[in-house]
């Protein structure tokens, strides 16, 4: 009998789902995050001082592209994760592409320059605030796409927290790259890197218990 | 006659293009399979075989947007049931680690020998707000199902399952907390 009165409750509320409804909340989520997070960053931080010089170099433009493909590919991958029983290895490899590649780049770089331009393409002067800035500005979009996941069905929760976690990080280091000026593609390696994870490490942390449905 | 894949699948589909009909028409067949699955799991804890559906069949029903259509309808279905069945075990777990006979220990230097377990709870449960020890008192003391519960007290379902979950998980907190502290002093 109650069960039948559910029943009948919940089908009255049938209305048209989109297809495509957990990308398009959970993409909306991160775009509304880095609209606060960027903000947040040019108010603070200011965009960086030589911004007309250095988006005629390659290094600016990787900047860019190495934290939007994490951002991008960790949430192709988290709309998987809350998706029961949807299949996501091939969705993990490809959020581990971005990662080996500016590895495989920052080294490259590393081992070609001069014995004396070492140490600065790897720590710059603001290795000890970078990856911090880019665990600061991954709060808006986390928040986000928590709120965004919360309403949908991960059934594996530390994972689903970490992956948030990741393509929220990838939102919060695309916005501090804006007003980040270093140029070192090993300091981009490590250093943003680190922020981001930091950021996965805090949604793996917070997934159990804000992921719950 | 098991429903086969297929048909849930079309039922499905038509329920997210937003027919009704089609919904309810899953729904009652979901929660039949449902009602055997966890009976099945659920042999000491018959009573919640039917909390169980029904939250199953709330899930489904709320969180139908995370359906791939390309995949298998019942891969999806059965991962979520089985979520929250395991949910429900780590639940029960934390329910029977910290039951309300210990209650009676914890406070029994407080209140004259006298005092029922029942009072004790009581005293416990005028922590929570109004909404979680209403709902607490009218599904676990009193003995009311969900649905009643909700009648009585004018709000949904979930809205008092919720509030039962929540409430009971203060509880527990509250308990663990005291406990330690007696810890403590011994």
């Amino acid at each position: 009998m109650r069960t039948e009165d559910l029943i009948e409750a919940l089908a009255r509320d049938t209305r048209p789902v989109a297809a495509r409804r957990v990308e398009q909340v959970t993409a909306l989520a991160l775009i509304v995050g880095f609209g606060v997070s960027l903000a947040a960053t040019l108010i603070w931080l200011g965009p960086r001082p030589d911004m007309a010089r250095a988006v005629h170099t390659g290094g600016f433009w990787l900047k860019m592209a190495y934290p939007l493909a994490v951002a991008i590919a960790a949430m192709s991958l988290g709309c998987a994760l809350v998706r029961p029983a949807c299949p996501t290895r091939a969705r993990a490899r490809w959020a581990s592409a971005p990662f080996l590649i500016i590895f495989a780049l920052g080294a490259v770089s590393f081992a070609l320059a001069p014995g004396a331009d070492r140490a600065t393409i790897w720590w710059g002067h603001s290795w000890d605030l970078c990856p911090w800035y880019v665990l600061l500005f991954s709060l808006p979009p986390f928040v986000g796409v928590s709120l965004a996941f919360r309403q949908f069905a991960p059934t594996r929760l530390r994972l689903a927290g970490f992956v948030a976690g990741l393509s929220a990080g990838g939102v919060g280091a695309f916005a501090y790259a804006f007003s980040c000026n270093e140029t070192g593609i090993p300091f981009l390696a490590a250093w943003f890197t680190l922020g981001i994870l930091l950021a996965g490490g805090l949604g793996a942390l917070l997934g159990p218990r804000i992921l719950r449905w | 006659m098991p429903v086969s894949e297929e048909r849930l699948r079309q039922l499905m589909l038509q329920g997210l293009a937003g027919e009704a009909g089609a919904q309810r028409e899953l729904l009652t067949e979901l929660a039949r399979l449902f009602a055997a699955y966890f009976r099945r799991r659920l042999a000491d804890q018959a009573g919640d075989v039917d909390d169980l559906v029904q939250e199953v069949l709330i899930a489904v029903h709320t969180r139908r947007a995370t359906y791939d259509t390309a995949q298998p309808f019942t891969a999806w279905v059965y991962a979520i049931a089985r979520y929250k069945l395991i949910d429900h075990a780590r639940r029960s777990r934390v329910r029977r680690h910290v039951s309300l006979d210990d209650a009676g220990d914890l406070f029994s230097e407080d209140e004259s020998e006298a005092a029922t377990a029942r009072s004790d709870l009581e005293r416990l449960m005028d922590a929570l707000p109004a909404g979680q020890r209403n709902a607490i008192r009218a599904t676990k003391m009193d003995g009311l199902s969900v649905a009643e519960a909700s009648t009585r007290l004018g709000m949904s379902e979930s809205a008092v399952k919720v509030s039962v979950h929540r409430g009971l998980k203060a509880l527990t907190a509250r308990l663990r907390g005291a406990r330690s502290g007696g810890d403590r002093e011994d």
